[in-house]
């Protein structure tokens, strides 16, 4: 049951410019696999609020942290848009904006489970409070799966340019070259601030509207 | 960049090869992660929470943390933790891991990025998964045999309902696209590789892990709710209610990261040549597939994690006493549960127009038709999903649209259909075992879409809803059309896959008996469903025991034919081991003309693609080498 045969033989490469499109076209694939995800939240908020069970929308105080709320999606914000401009004006310097915008991440994070020991309801006061939590809890840790990928690039980023680059063994696709890892920085970009944008409306939606 | 010389290394020795990241090690971990999230579980578990332990004698939060854990130390057991740490040292990428002969067949046992592999890894999981799933019909179908309650009682028999869905449902959604068009998408494209390879991997095996989660509700009292998981029956359920959630949430990862997958290899990793007029049918069907595999399952996985907050949080998505509605529950499920029914379903009819040209040597007739029917079928499948609450209480005003958006969707299958039968039309047709299980296809989906336009419309749905009428039409659908469509491509491509021929004999007796026992078996319970028998109710009428025994006696047939499938399987790739022609179809598609066993890397040279995909009976090329690629 050999799935492949022994190989003793000379390859051609991959064309390079394969890696580059599907790297940029994969955080475009994952904005549309998160919208669908945050859009179950945003049909609850409607559909819970319109319903109005037994007057269950809002279950005694329930009041949102309005400073806090400006507070995360001001970081959140600002950590997208810094990471974005680097991405789209060489001359920021990534690697820089890079590591703002995973501590600005982190701290907006930081003050998301912050608020929820200061808050004066609980994820048992209703349907809005029910959805406050939800939203924000999965929003919050999906935020670190985004960190993670502006982290990651950043750091091969920054080895390639200290001239820190592991040397491998030649490979038959493109993996080190500057196009390959600047395209990393654009399609992690997009995705971050794709994501920050949901950020935005999360806040409008469950702070402004509530 | 120039060409990269590729030697073979020495295979390591077994013991060496056990000891390090695999599925060995991963059982263990994952075992390990359980009690470690179990035993937390336990100690957050405070008076605050006593609602749901004082009530229902568990405490969900250290199930949960137990299952959360346990995947994630399967995972770290298996290596999937190591190349995102390396990623996170500012590592450059790489894209493969444990491909070559070095690692022999333990490359089937742990993280493996050659495509070729995880297709076998996604054959042999899914098909021991479906065994399963399979057993526990039997087992609905033996407790069915008398009117009344006699084998297993009404809650296990409900939760037998249950998982043989759930597991159904879970499993076939990457029943096609995992084993097939793994293997056959990078190839068909002139590919070396799927797009993202060790996600490709990531995505069978927390399959495996979920399945794992799914048996495990059998240790937790079950579930009732049958696979749609329904509010408030869910919330009121016992501990073995999480393992369902854990299931589906798991699989909607894999399925989402699947599709993601499958549409970046397309769209980016075309040879030369490989333009959208010129992409084989097959691919076109995984790829249909695969967007609504990225955009829906996230729903799923959504839903499932409200519900598992409102069992652990005290959130009250669904619980309409705090202001949540069970409807909540109802809509979100369905709006991915209606893409799923397509997700089962378009990989089937690219096997089938895949197939239809070799065995007419014609051409595909209405190629562009039957590429628009699958985009115009996964368009509106995201339209329809209210049909399913027509009974539930919904405003009257809104049935019509849904009513008229459901019927719609019968025109872009309509063109499939006709895609089918145009090039069935004048064909010099040879009736291969492959052609029969397409023929049967087209027999049993036209009898599935038929019943569905009953299901759609408003008075007539009013009258089968939750009936077996409704049971009838589905397993139409999905076992009359995937699981057909799935052994045709399955005697179609194992041979090229696998390098072994199959009994042929043991093939005709398998797909008749199969044939002819699926019919027998749903045929009668269109009868039952118009009897009024419904779904998920252990008893019945005395007058309904004729038909009931019929069926039964149908479905241990069905099963019968599967094991006479495995016996083939194991004569056939196992004990006789006769070599496959390397063409043994006369196939003009890429697949066949590569060497036997097909390299990892797959083309020495990437192919550059000819005019047309399906010059059967037309004087052209081969579609793909036009200029020396292949090994």
């Amino acid at each position: 049951m050999a799935a492949s045969a022994p190989a003793a033989r000379t390859i051609e490469p991959e064309p390079a410019e394969w890696q580059v499109r599907l790297i940029r076209l994969s955080g475009r694939l994952m904005c549309g696999g998160i919208t669908f995800f945050f859009v179950s939240f945003l049909f609850a908020y409607f559909y819970l609020r319109a319903l109005d069970l037994n007057h269950g929308w809002k279950v005694g105080p329930v009041h949102p942290a309005h400073g806090l709320g400006i507070s995360i999606m001001a970081l959140f914000l600002a950590s997208g848009v810094f990471y974005r401009l680097a991405a789209r004006r060489p001359e920021v310097g990534e690697v820089a904006a890079g590591v703002l915008a995973v501590l600005l991440g982190l701290a907006a994070v930081g003050l998301q489970c912050y608020e929820y020991t200061i808050l004066d309801f609980g994820p048992a006061s209703g349907a809005y409070a029910s959805v406050f939590y939800g939203w924000t809890v999965f929003y919050a840790f999906f935020a670190l799966f985004g960190l993670y990928a502006i982290e990651v690039q950043t750091a091969t980023l920054w080895r390639q340019r200290t001239g820190r680059q592991v040397q491998r063994p030649p490979q038959e696709v493109p993996r080190g070259e500057p196009e390959v890892l600047l395209a990393g920085v654009d399609s992690t970009s997009f995705y971050w601030a794709y994501y920050v944008a949901i950020g935005v409306l999360t806040w409008i939606i469950l702070y402004l509207v509530g | 960049m120039s060409a990269v010389a590729v030697t073979v290394p020495a295979r390591r020795s077994g013991w060496r090869q056990l000891l390090g990241f695999n599925v060995f090690t991963g059982v263990l971990l994952g075992l390990g992660g359980w009690f470690l999230g179990h035993f937390i579980g336990t100690q957050i578990h405070g008076e605050s929470l006593e609602y749901y332990s004082t009530e229902a004698g568990q405490n969900d939060i250290a199930i949960f943390l137990g299952y959360g854990l346990g995947v994630l130390g399967f995972l770290i057991g298996l290596g999937f933790l190591n190349y995102p740490l390396r990623r996170m040292l500012g590592h450059p990428p790489s894209l493969a891991e444990r491909e070559s002969e070095e690692y022999g067949l333990m490359r089937y046992f742990s993280l493996c990025t050659d495509h070729k592999v995880v297709a076998k890894q996604y054959m042999v999981g899914i098909g021991f998964w479906f065994a399963v799933g399979g057993l526990n019909a039997m087992m609905i179908r033996t407790e069915l045999l008398r009117p009344d309650v006699h084998t297993f009682g009404a809650d296990t028999y409900l939760t037998l309902v249950g998982m043989h869905g759930s597991m159904m449902m879970g499993t076939m959604t990457s029943g096609i696209l995992g084993p097939l068009a793994n293997w056959l998408v990078p190839i068909m494209i002139g590919s070396r590789r799927m797009a993202f390879s060790r996600i490709e991997s990531f995505t069978f095996w927390i399959l495996m892990a979920a399945e794992v989660l799914l048996v495990t509700t059998l240790i937790f009292g079950g579930f009732q709710t049958g696979w749609t998981g329904y509010q408030p029956l869910g919330d009121q359920g016992v501990a073995g209610y999480d393992a369902y959630i854990g299931f589906f949430a798991l699989v909607g990862v894999s399925m989402t990261l699947l599709g993601f997958n499958i549409i970046a290899t397309v769209v980016t990793m075309r040879a030369p040549g490989m333009s959208w007029s010129r992409l084989p049918i097959f691919v076109w069907g995984a790829l249909s597939t695969a967007a609504l595999m990225l955009l829906a399952p996230p729903m799923l996985v959504a839903t499932l994690l409200m519900a598992m907050l409102d069992r652990t949080a005290q959130t009250a998505f669904f619980i309409p006493g705090n202001g949540g509605s069970s409807y909540l529950f109802e809509n979100l499920f369905w709006f991915f549960g209606h893409p799923e029914v397509y997700i089962l379903a378009l990989p089937g009819f690219g096997i089938v127009l895949e197939l239809l040209p070799v065995f007419s040597r014609k051409p595909l007739w209405g190629y562009r038709l039957a590429v628009a029917g699958m985009l115009g079928v996964g368009f509106l499948s995201f339209f329809v999903w209210q049909h399913h609450l027509f009974v539930s209480g919904i405003d009257a005003d809104v049935r019509p649209f849904y009513m008229l958006s459901t019927e719609l969707i019968s025109l872009p299958t309509g063109f499939i259909f006709l895609c089918a039968m145009g090039t069935l039309w004048r064909g010099r047709i040879r009736l291969t075992v492959p052609m029969w299980f397409c023929i049967a296809w087209a027999f049993n989906f036209l009898w599935g879409g038929i019943s569905g336009v009953f299901n759609s419309d408003v008075p007539s749905d009013v009258t089968t809803h939750g009936s077996f009428f409704v049971m009838a039409h589905f397993h139409y659908t999905i076992m009359g059309g995937l699981v057909f469509a799935f052994f045709a491509g399955i005697y179609y491509w194992a041979p090229k896959m696998y390098g072994w021929k199959f009994n042929e004999t043991l093939a005709k007796i398998h797909f008749w008996l199969l044939f002819v026992a699926f019919n027998s078996t749903f045929g009668p319970l269109f009868a039952l469903g118009f009897m009024g028998m419904p779904r998920r109710v252990v008893t019945y009428p005395l007058g309904m025991k004729f038909l009931n025994d019929w069926v039964s006696a149908s479905a241990y047939t069905i099963a019968l034919a599967m094991l006479i499938f495995l016996a083939n399987v194991i004569w056939s790739f196992v004990i006789k081991r006769e070599p496959a022609e390397s063409n043994p179809w006369h196939a003009k598609s890429i697949e066949f003309e590569l060497a036997d066993p097909v390299p990892v890397y797959n083309f020495e040279r990437i192919p550059v693609f000819a005019p047309d995909p399906y010059p059967y009976g037309v004087e052209q090329p081969a579609p793909a080498l036009a200029s020396g690629g292949g090994s």
